[in-house]
């Protein structure tokens, strides 16, 4: 099955717009097409995105999702990537590319620009087009 | 709706790991993190389904009244990171 890492910017836009391509990767996690990846990072910025924007209930339901679905990477098991990466890329993608290279997985799937230097970067909308589905009609 | 009360007490390695799992954003209570392993052990075991968890979020968000725009979205987005 394919290994693929989910930036939290596909949570968010999928939890949101249910009928956009973030939505139709999060269906292709929810039916076991393909296995998703995150790390303790994105964790947290689901965290502070649903307490600040929505409420708690929202977020647990949230973390029930996730943690059933998605294999979470602990931070410990990526020091030694985040050491080779330091000072080499913004801090706060460190994680996440950290996540990727330590893994050895093809996408990242992510809807922030910020991300466009690294190869492995694809937003949702691109991905859903590589596996030959119908995509929508926005970005994200 | 069925109901049912807990009332137990947790100690030693069990204990480490609830504060750990707490302290790592993994729950925001020890009930709320019991609520998580149950659905956790239930989903492995076939009882519940990745999409139905899916939905519960969705029906949530719908129940909040929050509506935010594409321009909202990307502004909070910026602001987490």
């Amino acid at each position: 099955m394919m290994l693929v890492f989910l930036d939290s910017s596909v949570f968010i836009w999928g939890y949101n717009r249910h009928n956009s391509n973030s939505a139709k990767t999060l269906e292709l996690m929810n039916e076991g097409k393909i296995r998703v990846v995150i790390s303790e990072k994105v964790v947290k910025e689901l965290r502070t995105y649903f307490l600040k924007f929505y409420n708690k209930d929202i977020f647990s339901e949230i973390l029930y999702h996730i943690t059933s679905t998605a294999i979470i990477i602990p931070k410990e098991e990526i020091l030694g990537e985040i050491k080779k990466l330091k000072n080499k890329i913004k801090e706060k993608d460190i994680e996440h590319l950290a996540t990727v290279r330590y893994m050895n997985i093809k996408y990242l799937i992510a809807y922030d620009e910020d991300f466009e230097i690294f190869e492995e970067y694809i937003t949702p909308k691109n991905f859903i087009k590589k596996l030959d589905l119908k995509t929508s009609d926005t970005d994200y | 709706m069925e109901s049912i009360e807990l009332d137990f007490r947790l100690k030693g390695d069990m204990a480490n790991t609830v504060r750990e799992l707490i302290s790592r954003g993994y729950s925001d209570s020890e009930e709320d993190l019991v609520r998580a392993a149950i659905i956790f052990y239930a989903s492995q075991l076939g009882l519940i389904s990745p999409k139905s968890l899916h939905k519960n979020i969705l029906r949530k968000i719908k129940l909040s009244g929050k509506k935010y725009s594409d321009e909202d979205i990307k502004q909070q987005i910026k602001e987490i990171r």
